[in-house]
């Protein structure tokens, strides 16, 4: 299992969902696959974390929850909306802008 | 951790205040979870117990989920939001306004609803009472 990273964790979780969904509607244990596969299993998290996520996300108004059968097996799909859609471009302008900081503090030398 | 069930989450959102519904809905979606693992599991050719503690390991703890469940959603009934009212204001109303109801409603008979709605009345307060020490149990654990 790869490890987790707690610490730098802080809103990637709802990112990255948002982000797999702006596709298609996806459940719970097909996003957590994805998210290994988008991110080469860099980020790793307690499977069962992402359903709060996904929970918050939906008492907010991003994503719309509804309960599909699909080859016999009922489960629950989410997808994104107007408001989620609108939540994402915000997310993944902050994320640049972090980014391109840390980057740069990494490449410059530090002078403090 | 349980090996297999959400017993431990179930309580946990409970003891939260989280509302029986949320609670079934989301064990509902983490037993989902978990057969697919299972089946991830078979896949890789990992049966019985291995695949019981893969699946169980790949979900990760069940007081941190819980922990994440009330802060994100925070989904908690009424009675937990207003436990005042639900344990004390409404029974008590209840006991109060029942029999004064029936005797008001019925002026012919209103000595024997009189009896009536006393016995009605000492029944519901004793419910009330049974209620109040259950839920006290669950919130002081």
């Amino acid at each position: 299992m790869a490890k987790s990273n707690p610490p730098f964790m802080s809103g990637v979780p709802e990112l990255l969902l948002l982000r797999l969904l702006d596709q298609r509607e996806m459940y719970g244990y097909e996003l957590v696959k994805a998210i290994r596969l988008v991110t080469g299993e860099a980020i790793s998290l307690g499977e069962g974390v992402i359903y709060p996520v996904l929970h918050g996300l939906e008492k907010s108004g991003a994503l719309k929850a509804r309960r599909k059968t699909v080859g016999g097996r009922k489960r629950v799909y989410y997808a994104l909306n107007a408001k989620g859609r609108k939540r994402l471009a915000h997310l993944q302008s902050d994320w640049s802008r972090i980014n391109g900081g840390v980057a740069t503090a990494l490449r410059e030398p530090v002078n403090a | 951790m349980p090996d297999g069930g959400f017993e431990t989450l179930r309580d946990d959102l409970l003891r939260a205040g989280m509302s029986l519904r949320y609670v079934r809905r989301a064990i509902r979606e983490l037993e989902d979870h978990r057969e697919d693992l299972l089946a991830e599991a078979a896949e890789r050719g990992v049966s019985g117990a291995q695949a019981r503690k893969f699946a169980t390991e790949r979900i990760g703890d069940q007081a941190v989920i819980a922990r994440h469940m009330v802060d994100e959603v925070g989904r908690r009934s009424w009675a937990s939001r207003y436990p005042r009212l639900a344990c004390i204001c409404l029974p008590v109303a209840c006991c109060l306004l029942l029999p004064l109801a029936l005797v008001t409603g019925h002026g012919s008979h209103s000595q024997a609803l009189m009896r009536w709605g006393t016995a009605m009345m000492l029944s519901a307060a004793v419910t009330a009472l049974m209620l109040l020490s259950m839920r006290l149990a669950i919130v002081l654990g």
